[in-house]
C-alpha cells in the first residue's frame, strides 16, 4: 500500500521497461517514424475488419517486444471515463446522410442510427489500437531515446528555420525535471497535510475531488519552478549555450537492416488497413 | 610582471535596479587578479556580494562600471564570450539545477555540443571527466537517482569536459552534506594539484584553509586580502564582519593563550598535534635538565 505522499516512488517516467527484444534494438528513429505511420494508417480506417486486424497486430506487439499485454490494458483505465464521453456524444449527435443509414431512436437533435453505432464501435477500437500502439513505444524506448529520435527525425525542419534542437531541449528538460519537482511537491504536501490539509482521500474516479485537493499546491510548484529555472538558464550560459548557434551532436544512430524492415512493415500494414475494401 | 594574470577585475562596480528609482549597490570599486594555477577563496557573508562578483567572472553578468578581462579578453565584449566561458568554467550553489539532460553521459555532452566538438573527441572528453571526479560508474544512470554530492560531481565533470582553465565554484558546497562536501573539496584539490586555477565562493571558514590566498569581501568591498593562515590571525575583524575563524585556528589561539609557546597560527588538526607533540618533547628535555 503506498501512501499519497510517496510521488517518486510511484514516478516512471516514460515507463520504460529494459528488455533485449527486437523492437528495443530498433534505431528510435526509425521506431518513431513507424508509429507515426501506422497512427495514420489507423486514424483513417473505418471498416470493423480492418480495425480488428489492427487491434490483433497491436496486441501481437506486445508478444514481438516481450511486454504482457497487461501494461496496455493498465494504460485502458485512466482513458476509460474519456471514451464514455466522446462515445456518448458521437451516439447521440453523429449524423450520417446515406440512403442505408437506418435511424433507431430520435429526440430533437439526438438520434441513435446505425451510422453512429458503428462510429462508436469503430472509435472504441481505435482508442485501443493507439492506446497499446502508444504504450508499446514508450515501453520499448527510454525517454532519452525518445527525445533524440525526434530531434534527429525533425532536423530537416531546420532548414525552415524552425529551432528543431531548442524544442527538443524543452522536451528533455521537462522530462528531466519531473522527479525534482515531484520531490518538491512530495515536500509541499507532507508540510501542508501536517497542517491540515487533506490528501489523497477521493478514489480514483473522483476526478474533481482529486483535482481540487490539488489546489494549493499549484503556486508554491510554479513558483518553485520560476526559481529552478533561473538557475538552469545561468548553469546553461555558463556552459556556452546560445540559442541558434550551430551545434555538434553526440549521440550517432546508425540503421540497420530491421530498422528498415519495421518500416517497411509498417507501411504495409497501413496499406492493409486503408487501401482493402472490407465488406464490413 | 612578465605572466600575464589569468583573470583581471579592475575598479568594478556593480548594482541592481529595485525598481525604477532605487538601485542596491552590490560591489564597489573591487580590484585583483587572480594568476593561473592559483587557488583563491573569496569568502564573505550572506548578501556581502560575493555571489554577484563570481557571475562578473565569466561575463553572465556585466561590470557597470571597471572592467573584467580573462586573459586579455573583455567581458563586456559579448563576441568573445564563448571564448571567455570556455576558458572559466563555473558550478553553481544548487546541484539540481544545473543538470540539462535525462542521462549522465548526455549532460556532460551538453556542453560540448555548444562549444562544437567533433563527435570523435567528445568520447575521450566525457569519459577523462567522469574519471576525473569518480563517476565513472554512473555514466549511463538518469541524474535523480544520484544524491546531491554526486550530481554537483557531475555538475563539475561537465565543466571539466569543455577543458576550462580556470574552475569558479559559486558556493558549490553549500547544499549538500558533509559527504559531499568532502567529496567535492577533495576534487577541487586534485585539480589544483593538477594546475587547474580554482577560485572558489564560500561562507565556511572551513573551506579556504587550502587556498593560497584568501579575499573577504564585505558590503561590496575587498575588506582582507592573504594567505589563510593571515587571515585566520585577525580573528576580531572577522567577527565584526560575521566571519568565523575554522575551528581549529580558534582551538591553536586559545592554547596560544595558556602555553604561550603554542604557535597560534596552526589550522589545521595535523599542525595542531604536531605542535602539541613538540611542546611535550620540550617539556621532557626540560624536565630532565
Amino acid at each position: 500500500m503506498s501512501s499519497p505522499f510517496e510521488l517518486t516512488r510511484n514516478i516512471t517516467i516514460g515507463q520504460y521497461l529494459v528488455r533485449n527484444s527486437i523492437i528495443h534494438k530498433l534505431d528510435p528513429r526509425f521506431k518513431l517514424a513507424s508509429f507515426a505511420i501506422l497512427l495514420v494508417g489507423i486514424a483513417i480506417c473505418d471498416s470493423y475488419i480492418g480495425n480488428l486486424i489492427g487491434l490483433f497486430l497491436s496486441i501481437y506487439l506486445f508478444h514481438l517486444a516481450s511486454i504482457p499485454v497487461s501494461y496496455g490494458v493498465s494504460g485502458l483505465k485512466p482513458a476509460i471515463p474519456f471514451m464514455i464521453i466522446i462515445g456518448l456524444m458521437q451516439l447521440f449527435l453523429y449524423k450520417e446522410m446515406s440512403p442505408d443509414n437506418v435511424i433507431y431512436w430520435q429526440l430533437g437533435f439526438l438520434e441513435v442510427s446505425s451510422a453512429s453505432i458503428k462510429i462508436v464501435i469503430i472509435s472504441v477500437l481505435r482508442f485501443m489500437q493507439i492506446i497499446f500502439l502508444s504504450s508499446i513505444l514508450t515501453l520499448s524506448t527510454s525517454t532519452t531515446e525518445i527525445t533524440r529520435g525526434l530531434e534527429r527525425l525533425l532536423s530537416p525542419l531546420q532548414k525552415v528555420k524552425f529551432p528543431v534542437h531548442a524544442f527538443s531541449l524543452i522536451i528533455t528538460i521537462a522530462i528531466r525535471f519531473v522527479p525534482t519537482f515531484a520531490m518538491e511537491m512530495e515536500k509541499m504536501m507532507k508540510a501542508q497535510a501536517s497542517r491540515g490539509a487533506e490528501f489523497g482521500t477521493g478514489a480514483w474516479w473522483q476526478i474533481i475531488k482529486r483535482t481540487t485537493e490539488m489546489f494549493p499546491l499549484i503556486i508554491p510548484l510554479f513558483n518553485v519552478a520560476l526559481a529552478r529555472g533561473e538557475d538552469l538558464i545561468l548553469a546553461m550560459e555558463a556552459r556556452c549555450y546560445t540559442p541558434g548557434s550551430s551545434r555538434t551532436v553526440y549521440t550517432q544512430y546508425k540503421a540497420n537492416g530491421n530498422d528498415y524492415v519495421a518500416l517497411l512493415v509498417s507501411v504495409g500494414i497501413v496499406f492493409v488497413l486503408v487501401f482493402i475494401p472490407y465488406p464490413w | 610582471m612578465a605572466n600575464e594574470p589569468l583573470l583581471q577585475v579592475e575598479d568594478v562596480s556593480y548594482s541592481y535596479k529595485i525598481n525604477s528609482k532605487e538601485t542596491l549597490q552590490v560591489l564597489t570599486d573591487v580590484s585583483f587578479s587572480v594568476q593561473k594555477g592559483e587557488y583563491v577563496a573569496i569568502i564573505g557573508h550572506n548578501g556581502s556580494g560575493k555571489s554577484t562578483l563570481s557571475k562578473l567572472l565569466n561575463g553572465i553578468l556585466v561590470p557597470e562600471k571597471g572592467q573584467v578581462r580573462v586573459k586579455n579578453l573583455l567581458t563586456s565584449d559579448r563576441t568573445q564570450i564563448k571564448e571567455i566561458r570556455r576558458t572559466v568554467g563555473m558550478v553553481f550553489q544548487h546541484p539540481d539545477n544545473q543538470i540539462v539532460a535525462t542521462i549522465v553521459e548526455d549532460d556532460i555532452a551538453f556542453g560540448l555540443e555548444n562549444i562544437g566538438v567533433p563527435h570523435d573527441e567528445m568520447d575521450a572528453r566525457i569519459t577523462g571527466a567522469l574519471e576525473a571526479v569518480g563517476m565513472s560508474e554512473y555514466r549511463y544512470r538518469p541524474p535523480h537517482h544520484l544524491s546531491g554530492g554526486q550530481k554537483q560531481r557531475v555538475a563539475i565533470a561537465g565543466i571539466l569536459a569543455m577543458q576550462p582553465e580556470c574552475l569558479v565554484l559559486d558556493e558549490a558546497t553549500s547544499m549538500l552534506d558533509s559527504y559531499g562536501r568532502d567529496d567535492v573539496l577533495a576534487i577541487m584539490r586534485k585539480l589544483h594539484e593538477n594546475g587547474m586555477t580554482i577560485i572558489t565562493v564560500t561562507h565556511h571558514m572551513n573551506e579556504v584553509i587550502e587556498a593560497d590566498r584568501v579575499i573577504v569581501i564585505a558590503e561590496g568591498k575587498i575588506a582582507m586580502v592573504g594567505s589563510p593562515r593571515e587571515i585566520f590571525m585577525r580573528q576580531q575583524e572577522l567577527e565584526s564582519l560575521h566571519l568565523d575563524v575554522p575551528d581549529c585556528s580558534r582551538i591553536a589561539k586559545v592554547l596560544h593563550q595558556e602555553v604561550s609557546s603554542f604557535n597560534a597560527t596552526a589550522m589545521n588538526p595535523e599542525e595542531i598535534v604536531s605542535e602539541v607533540k613538540r611542546l611535550t618533547h620540550v617539556n621532557q628535555e626540560e624536565s630532565k635538565s
